[in-house]
């Protein structure tokens, strides 16, 4: 019994003397999170001037779309509008455009277009925008906007 | 809690009068500690059937996955047949567990379906985490001490610490959310930006989250009116996550940070949208409800353990809290 007690302590303190600094490192210098080791970097950093992509629905099923809507906003159209995953799904698409991978955003795109634009053929553009969040949430939208690709989920 | 004591320890008292603890108390917090695991597993159950009655039928259609490791096994076969074989085998597991939590075999297997559900919850796109904490929880459970606990003491220790490590584990994760809040706030002072310790953070942080998604919350329309009123809500939060893992190994304030987490956690609810229901669970379970909390301190004494803020209280009504801690200190003679 005290055997498998020291045991226990033992592997116990080992696990969290390495689960912490190994988590944390690999976040603050990879922005890498092992699941489920989560380094709990939630909501930290306040976003004064933020940078983000998001989706801009072009056309579903040959119809043009008026104004090209965010697919945030298109509530009985998109399949999960709200979704923090197709949220974060975008911001894994965008990275990889604008750091030029096109083999990590070619299976970014295949979740997003298999997950959340499922069911249609959707024309799309991913675009990077800038914007200060309570600025934006008072309807003074974006700094700016710019479009870096264009998809549809028929062409792979 | 009034739980029986148990008579066969009784001559412990006389054997070891000098002691720095009361064997007694051992036998009233193990009491305290077992009912704890077993609800642990019941509310496991619970989640269970509250996630497959919501999702059970969309799971078994879904298309495209990009599976996290631990269910990269499941590129090999039908996410049909993964989400009922799953579900079978967690029914057992769960309910085996909840009839016999001292069946090791059981725990461990509610650890290993629990994290398959999670990784495949999170294989679409994003990590969230919501149940990191309740994984982690019930991964120290599997290590329980097996066979009669009730008539060894040394067991009955062995018991207790896994429930203590389990509560630091829990408090650390807060802890390292506080720290990341702390360091990434001077940094973002230093350089004038809105940071934590800005009285507009919060509305920031609400303003962005609810962006993000164009989602809605109860009061976070409220907050972005009135953003100073999110301020000492932020620096209490603040404060409680940094500090958990203080709270921790100070069982007078366990129900203190477990109801102040939990306040923050409906807070981030009524406010960003998000829930952390499991969470919300744990902290019910291991620190409102903990087994080393002793039921009757005073606030006074709550007061002086808290961290930083204590010592003032204590310079305050030093007299009174010496009388405090006097009246806490487990007596030999009752």
């Amino acid at each position: 019994m005290r055997t498998a007690y020291r045991r226990y302590l033992l592997i116990f303190l080992c696990a969290v003397c390495v689960y912490a600094p190994t988590s944390t490192l690999l976040w603050a210098r990879y922005q890498y999170e092992l699941f489920p080791f989560a380094p709990w970097e939630l909501f930290s950093h306040v976003p004064n001037q933020h940078h983000d992509f998001g989706v801009r629905i072009l056309a579903v099923d040959g119809q043009p779309l008026d104004g090209a809507p965010y697919l945030e906003t298109l509530k009985g159209i998109a399949g999960e509008p709200y979704s923090i995953n197709a949220h974060t799904t975008i911001q894994t698409l965008g990275q990889h455009l604008e750091n030029g991978d096109m083999t990590s955003a070619a299976d970014a795109r295949t979740l997003l277009e298999g997950r959340y634009l499922a069911g249609a053929v959707v024309v799309y553009a991913i675009y990077a925008r800038d914007s200060f969040p309570l600025a934006r949430w008072r309807n003074e939208g974006f700094i700016h906007e710019v479009e870096l690709a264009r998809f549809s989920t028929e062409t792979p | 809690m009034n739980l029986p004591r148990l008579p066969s320890l009784s001559f412990l008292r006389e054997r070891c009068p000098h002691a720095p603890f009361d064997f007694l108390w051992y036998g009233a917090v193990y009491g305290r500690a077992r009912l704890l695991v077993r609800a642990y597993y019941l509310f496991t159950l619970y989640w269970l059937a509250a996630v497959l009655a919501g999702h059970w039928a969309a799971w078994r259609t879904v298309g495209a996955i990009d599976p996290l490791w631990p269910i990269f096994w499941i590129e090999w076969m039908e996410v049909r047949a993964f989400v009922d074989g799953l579900a079978y085998a967690s029914l057992f597991f769960m309910l085996m567990a909840l009839l016999l939590p001292q069946w090791r075999v059981a725990r461990a297997g509610v650890f290993l379906c629990f994290l398959f559900w999670y990784a495949f919850i999170n294989s679409f796109g994003k990590i969230g985490h919501d149940g990191h904490l309740w994984l982690a929880a019930g991964f120290l459970l599997i290590w329980l001490p097996d066979g009669d606990v009730r008539r060894s003491v040394g067991k009955q220790h062995y018991y207790l610490t896994v429930i203590a490590s389990a509560q630091c584990l829990m408090m650390l994760t807060y802890t390292m959310s506080g720290v990341w809040k702390v360091a990434y706030g001077i940094d973002q002072m230093v350089q004038g930006q809105i940071g934590t310790f800005h009285p507009d953070a919060l509305a920031t942080l609400t303003a962005f989250r609810l962006l993000q998604t164009n989602s809605e919350s109860l009061l976070g329309p409220l907050l972005l009116r009135y953003p100073l009123v999110g301020w000492p809500m932020h620096l209490g939060a603040t404060y409680l996550e940094t500090f958990a893992i203080v709270a921790a190994f100070r069982p007078s304030l366990h129900r203190l940070w477990g109801i102040g987490l939990i306040f923050f956690h409906f807070g981030t609810w009524l406010l960003m949208g998000i829930i952390f229901q499991t969470n919300i669970a744990l902290l019910g379970l291991l620190m409102v409800m903990s087994p080393f909390y002793r039921e009757g301190t005073p606030l006074r004494v709550t007061l002086y353990n808290l961290p930083l803020l204590g010592p003032l209280f204590a310079l305050l009504a030093p007299r009174a809290g010496r009388l405090d801690r006097a009246r806490l200190r487990p007596s030999k003679s009752s």
